[in-house]
């Protein structure tokens, strides 16, 4: 939760500079919506500094088409990972597999051209599927009445997991063709992977498995020069 | 210039919207079960003129469990009551229930069952469910026993009906 007032509060400045930009700017960019103008790659830095704040680790990058400085259809693959045991519970769990997601990125600020066409508002929406592997190995359970105890071991335990996020984000040019920017985002879960003895805990991608949760992403992004002649 | 506006104060009302939701709406979390033993369901019934009815037991009803070779006593002496929930064994295949009933004479249940353990998450840790394969009993009041749902868990659907004789 604090991380996701960090984000706003970080979006709301940088909304604030834009603006501030927009009142002095008249220039406009006079693009067609669907023009094409470029690809662009980020990685993701926030999910490799993950497991500081919680158990989980992932890589990510994406690779993004421009279409009139307005849509940007987006996908992003990654790979995610937890190798944790709960400090109450005692329950020991492992997992990691590839993610990917597919979307679209919508530049509020489209029109605008000269100075503030190095600013991005955007709106976006993503879809994200993994199938993830797991471990658990669980503490002996003792029977409240009969007193015997069992414990649970599952390995390679598989789980389909699918969720859509919706979001905002920032981004604002840095030097040249690099920019840097931060999404947040609302994930909402449709495929939970729940199995027979058990559910995943977590899901490379979508995090732990809740039916909504928020996250974010801090991305470095690079636009790839077109050579047009 | 006023379209300009426009496309700034809709950025605005998003971002708020969505910061609001994330400051103010947490996440969807687990709930967490209070213990991890999923309890049997037992409904009482009986048949009148072929049709099958709910029975409330009026007199004192002790219900109990052989635990490790000794009766251990669930529910004592309960009155006007039309069912029970009673806790299964982790470990063990067949529990053996024993109703004592206030004229001193006893039936026994025996249920058949397997266990599985089900992890739930990191935070709320494993449950115990069970599955029904099979039910005996003796007839002293209880004229016949039938599974109507195998699986036991948190549900709290109704497992066996015991019909006893009116």
């Amino acid at each position: 939760m604090k991380i996701s007032r960090y984000i706003f509060i970080s979006s709301m400045l940088l909304l604030l500079a834009a603006t501030a930009v927009a009142q002095e700017n008249k220039a406009v960019n006079t693009s067609k919506p669907w023009e094409f103008k470029g690809v662009s790659v980020s990685a993701d830095l926030f999910g490799t500094i993950g497991r500081i704040m919680n158990d989980f680790t992932s890589y990510e990058v994406a690779v993004s088409a421009n279409f009139g400085n307005r849509f940007f259809p987006v996908v992003e693959v990654g790979h995610g990972s937890t190798d944790t045991t709960d400090e109450t519970t005692r329950i020991y769990y492992k997992s990691g597999a590839p993610y990917f997601r597919v979307g679209l990125d919508y530049n509020f600020l489209y029109k605008k051209g000269g100075e503030l066409s190095n600013y991005k508002i955007i709106g976006l929406v993503r879809y994200g599927q993994t199938t993830a592997k797991y471990d658990v190995t669980t503490p002996p359970m003792t029977d409240p009445v009969w007193g015997n105890t069992t414990s649970l071991t599952l390995t390679d335990v598989e789980a389909d997991c699918s969720w859509l996020e919706f979001g905002v984000g920032v981004q604002v040019k840095v030097w040249k063709n690099l920019h840097m920017g931060w999404s947040l985002r609302y994930k909402s879960r449709l495929k939970d992977g729940k199995g027979d003895s058990s559910q995943a805990w977590y899901i490379p991608g979508y995090g732990e498995n809740k039916s909504g949760s928020f996250g974010g992403t801090y991305n470095i992004i690079y636009d790839i020069p077109l050579n047009r002649k | 210039m006023i379209h300009n506006r426009k496309n700034i104060a809709i950025t605005i009302v998003a971002l708020l919207t969505v910061a609001l939701a994330a400051i103010t709406g947490c996440d969807k979390g687990y709930d967490c079960e209070l213990d991890n033993t999923s309890y049997d369901n037992i409904a009482f019934y009986t048949i009148e003129d072929g049709k099958e009815e709910a029975y409330i037991y009026q007199s004192p009803l002790t219900v109990s469990l052989m635990v490790n070779g000794e009766e251990s006593v669930m529910i004592n002496h309960v009155m006007n009551t039309d069912r029970v929930s009673l806790p299964m064994s982790y470990t063990q295949e067949r529990d053996t229930v024993i109703f004592r009933y206030d004229d001193g004479l006893c039936d026994s249940l025996y249920i058949d069952h397997t266990n599985t353990p089900y992890y739930q998450s990191m935070e709320c840790g494993t449950l115990m469910f069970h599955k029904l394969e099979g039910l005996k009993s003796t007839n002293v009041w209880i004229e016949d026993a039938a599974i109507v749902n195998d699986i036991v868990n948190f549900e709290g659907h109704e497992n066996i009906k015991i019909y006893f004789y009116k």
